[in-house]
């Protein structure tokens, strides 16, 4: 739903001369054929709507989205165990119990999703595994946004030299070889370690919301509104953070949902590889390491619980994204 | 159209309003490996005028004749390559940060499209009371009954505070965009084509608001707009551009009833009129525009204009005054 | 003059989320052959989804509901698929405002030309090609055969204009739709493009139906003229009539709120009201909110357009019963 009626006018007046209240509430409407594509609810329905901030109506919309609502329900939950359960149980992840490898799942309430070769706790694992995913996923990302969408806004914003430069720089770090950077920078410094994994994917991937970004900004900078608001002696802060930034979101919040999952699959990869963090300390990636062999054995288990714990997390962190756009979008009621 | 302006000789200017002299804007077009300028976009070359106090100055041209960049460089919306301009007495151009600030209080601007000029993620009440924020003008309250006011004077209801530019039509985006520019009282309005976006039956709705404001706030308007009969009506003295130059000025009724430009002849002739009884010679100019880039020499008119000897594309004619309070940029005007 | 084509009670509807739209809501019209028709309106108010209507060019979620349009013994709207294909670009040609979108910018206006006529004609390319070359010279572009292998993007906007004129016109036309084909252009320009289509119209003996919403534009063009309003036509007559004596309100309002060059007016008149909500047109007349005349009846029935005077002028207004 995006467009509206026009609302009707009463006799409102300012009291100007010669201005009788006909003259000034005489509307009619130019967006009329848009209507036509797209007509939106009657005016009356709206006539009574409260006035919030944007951020509330923000929230207010968000809330309404049954199914980003959901999904942040799940993602809630996944986080909260992921953080809160493995203080509770400690060690549990990686205690093995010799006398019970491959012990099938739902058979006990000792070992509720079974373990794995070694007889440690395949549940206590997923959801310590969780912890890295996550904190690798989203770390990262918070990475991409502050680098790319830094670097996009001031070669979007104030364009020339910086510009050029800017993207010059994206075009070096676009073509470094993801994983040969990976195993030089682990070599440098001495061994797997988790902190390095995020900032290497922070660093090197980037470049695609710093694109989007900067594209978003070099149009909308040149919008009347913008220009309007520097009319009006708006600093360059306020027009980037007030103007530019709440419509730039858009792509940007979907690109970086994509990127949360995006990497919490790239750590799984780099798990498989064995350039993630080591074990014990289990995550999503290293435990789907040996993945083909259980495929083919009859411990099938050990790859389908992380890779669905990876897929609904992904999912939920889409969905959300999904949902935060809309919700940002005032057309959206 | 106010009653002092009617009494006052509109081309004897003594104390100026706005007074601008020699503006030029290139842009520069970048090219090779190193962006080096391989051309200049001459948008405006040399623009020279003066608007009094309380009076409506009419600029009208075609696309590309740079009536819009003389519009947004005198608000310093894009740098000016030469020239100055004087808002009484004080120099716009060589404003510091603080200065400059101090002017946009004074010069507010109001844009073509009624849809890229509000932004569609800020309530009616920030778009409106933004201005107001900015300057620190008022309580959080104070603001929100100027707002409410503002609202009230351009004939939008003042509960509208709370809704979004979305729920709008044409008409009334055009009336909030009015509004935020009358919220700091400014001296200027410079309206960029205010109306061209509307259809006919708004189009005079907003035309009669504009000349109720100029009366109840004493403002002095700069009216850019392609249409002559929008511009005749609302203007005391009309500038016609063509190709980065004023090529005539004149009070608004002298240069309809008798233009001396070949252009504002060749202008006038073919503009439709409602009146299929009336019969008229039409000049038809041939050709189209010359590139801003690469301009005729001598006269910018020359090449589509039916009278251009071989003197034209020697001797570039000055403006100069053709008779009383007429100037024109011909060398056979 | 016989009637070319004839438009009888035409309705066409738009799902939309939300309800249905009535954009043509019983519209009759009719275009003598040669003749120039003005259809008149502001946004929305049905004139274009006319247009399309006539051509069959709805969107998806548009609709012809009711109605026909008879294109000489013809009714369009039964028209097989097929059978619409052929006439559309060949006895019907139709210009657009925004003649860069209507143009494909990956191949040269010479081909996109050649191609409109080797759709209806059986000639070879280089054939077609010649004709797109002596089209380009009859809309006046100097220099045709350099033009003609240009793409859209290296003319300007009257240039691709001129281009569209010339591709519609390739195929010889009976009738020329032109919606709003000069509102992109420049004073100037427009000028240039109106007289072309004057001239053309003398050699090709198209009719033309030109939808516009400048009185002007209409007034210098049109033989007669009919002006829309919530996708019903309110009034219809010959220019001169309409202009001198506007009869319905709407008309009448319209005409009064335009600045007219030379004639600068103390205050500019203004039609009250709003334009109805396409999704909740009012009962009865649907201009009756914004009418200063508010004819009774107007409130129940919709008015029926109607001789008022001579048999040319037609008013659907309740207040000349």
């Amino acid at each position: 739903m995006a467009q509206v009626p026009p609302l009707p006018i009463g006799g409102a007046t300012g009291g100007l001369p010669g201005a009788g209240p006909g003259q000034l509430s005489v509307e009619t409407t130019v967006d009329q054929e848009r209507a036509i594509a797209q007509p939106g609810v009657k005016a009356d329905e709206l006539a009574g709507a409260p006035e919030l901030g944007f951020w509330k109506l923000a929230v207010i919309r968000f809330l309404h989205h049954r199914v980003a609502t959901g999904a942040l329900l799940i993602l809630g939950v996944i986080v909260v165990a992921a953080v809160v359960v493995p203080i509770i149980t400690g060690n549990l992840y990686s205690i093995q119990d010799y006398r019970h490898p491959y012990k099938a799942p739902f058979q006990s309430f000792q070992h509720l999703l079974g373990t794995d070769e070694l007889g440690q706790d395949e549940l206590a694992r997923l959801l310590r595994g969780a912890r890295v995913s996550l904190m690798v996923g989203i770390l990262a990302v918070v990475g991409y946004l502050i680098i790319g969408g830094g670097l996009g806004a001031l070669a979007g914003y104030y364009g020339g030299w910086l510009d050029n430069a800017l993207m010059r720089f994206t075009d070096i770090i676009i073509s470094m070889p993801f994983l040969l950077v990976v195993i030089a920078v682990t070599a440098a410094t001495g061994g797997v370690r988790l902190s390095t994994v995020i900032i290497v994917i922070a660093a090197t991937g980037w470049f695609e919301i710093g694109r989007l970004m900067r594209a978003q900004f070099l149009v909308l900078r040149e919008q009347e509104f913008v220009q309007a608001a520097r009319a009006l002696g708006a600093s360059n802060t306020r027009i980037i953070l007030r103007h530019i930034l709440p419509n730039a979101l858009a792509p940007i919040i979907v690109s970086a949902t994509l990127g949360v999952s995006g990497i919490i699959l790239l750590e799984a990869a780099l798990g498989f590889l064995g350039y993630s963090i080591p074990p014990p300390e289990p995550s999503w990636g290293n435990m789907l390491q040996n993945f083909e062999e259980y495929l083919l054995s009859d411990h099938t288990y050990l790859v389908i619980f992380p890779a669905t714990a990876l897929v609904i997390t992904a999912l939920a962190i889409n969905l959300v994204g999904d949902g935060i756009r809309d919700a940002l979008d005032p057309r959206q009621r | 159209m106010s009653k002092q302006k009617q009494k006052a000789h509109p081309t004897v200017v003594n104390g100026a309003l706005l007074k601008v002299q020699d503006l030029v804007k290139f842009f520069p077009i970048k090219g090779g490996l190193l962006q080096t300028t391989v051309a200049n976009v001459k948008a405006v070359d040399g623009v020279s005028f003066e608007i009094k106090k309380g009076e409506t100055l009419g600029l009208i041209g075609e696309s590309g004749s740079g009536k819009s960049t003389v519009a947004r460089t005198i608000l310093r919306l894009i740098p000016p390559t030469s020239g100055e301009a004087w808002l009484e007495g004080r120099s716009i151009f060589k404003a510091k940060k603080k200065e400059l600030h101090e002017i946009r209080r004074e010069v507010q601007i109001i844009f073509q499209d009624p849809y890229g000029s509000l932004n569609p993620r800020m309530s009616v009440g920030e778009i409106v009371g933004e201005g107001l924020l900015v300057h620190g003008i008022g309580s959080a309250h104070e603001r929100d009954k100027i707002v409410s006011e503002l609202l009230e004077v351009v004939g939008l209801r003042g509960q509208y505070r709370g809704r979004f530019p979305h729920e709008f039509s044409g008409g009334q985006r055009q009336r909030i965009g009015i509004a935020r520019a009358l919220a700091l009282r400014p001296k200027l309005i410079i309206a960029d084509e205010p109306v061209s976006a509307l259809d006919v039956s708004i189009q005079s709705q907003i035309l009669n608001l504009l000349e109720d404001l100029q009366n109840e706030f004493d403002l002095t308007y700069l009216f850019v707009a392609h249409n002559m009969a929008v511009v005749e009506q609302v203007s005391d003295r009309i500038a016609v551009m063509y190709l980065g130059k004023i090529v005539e000025l004149a009070p608004a009724e002298q240069l309809l009833r008798g233009p001396r430009h070949p252009y504002t002849k060749a202008l006038i002739s073919v503009i439709p009129i409602p009146d299929p009884t009336l019969r008229r010679d039409q000049t038809v100019l041939s050709g189209e525009m010359p590139s801003p880039t690469n301009p005729p020499s001598g006269c910018h008119f020359r090449t589509r204009c039916p009278i251009a000897t071989d003197y034209c594309a020697e001797v570039e004619p000055a403006l100069r005054e053709v008779s009383k309070g007429q100037f024109a940029a011909c060398h056979y005007a | 003059m016989s009637d070319l084509l004839r438009i009888e009670d035409l309705h066409t509807q738009f799902h939309v989320h939300g309800g249905t739209v009535k954009a043509v809501d019983g519209v009759n019209l009719t275009i003598p052959a040669r003749a120039t028709v003005g259809l008149v309106g502001e946004s929305g108010s049905g004139k274009s989804i006319t247009a399309l209507s006539i051509m069959r060019l709805l969107e998806k979620n548009g609709r012809i509901t009711q109605g026909h349009v008879w294109f000489h013994d013809r009714d369009l709207i039964g028209l097989p698929d097929e059978e619409m294909q052929d006439i559309r670009g060949n006895d019907i040609s139709m210009i657009f405002q925004e003649p860069m979108t209507a143009l494909n910018p990956v191949f040269t206006v010479g081909d996109q030309i050649a191609e409109a006529v080797r759709l209806h004609q059986k000639v070879d390319h280089q054939a077609g090609l010649n004709r797109a070359i002596e089209m380009l010279r009859l809309v006046g572009i100097s220099d045709p055969k350099r033009r003609a292998g240009q793409y859209p993007h290296e003319l300007s906007g009257g240039m691709r204009q001129r281009v569209m004129i010339a591709m519609a016109l390739s195929t010889s036309p009976e009738l020329l739709i032109a919606d709003e084909p000069t509102t992109a252009l420049d004073v100037t320009i427009q000028a240039q493009i109106l007289k072309l289509m004057r001239n053309l119209k003398g050699e090709f003996g198209s009719a033309i139906l030109l939808i516009t919403h400048d009185l002007g534009v209409v007034a210098e063009m049109c033989d007669s003229v009919a002006v829309m309003y919530a996708g019903r036509i309110v009034e219809q007559a010959t220019t001169e009539e309409l202009f001198a004596s506007p009869k319905h309100p709407y008309t009448q309002g319209l005409l009064a709120s335009i600045p007219r060059l030379g004639k600068k007016q103390e205050r500019l008149h203004v039609i009250t009201g709003s334009v109805p909500n396409p999704l909740a047109v009012p009962p009865g007349c649907a201009f009756r909110p914004r009418c200063p005349i508010k004819a009774p009846r107007s409130d129940r029935d919709i008015p029926p357009l109607t001789a008022n005077g001579s048999a040319e002028h037609l008013v659907a207004c309740w207040q000349y019963e």
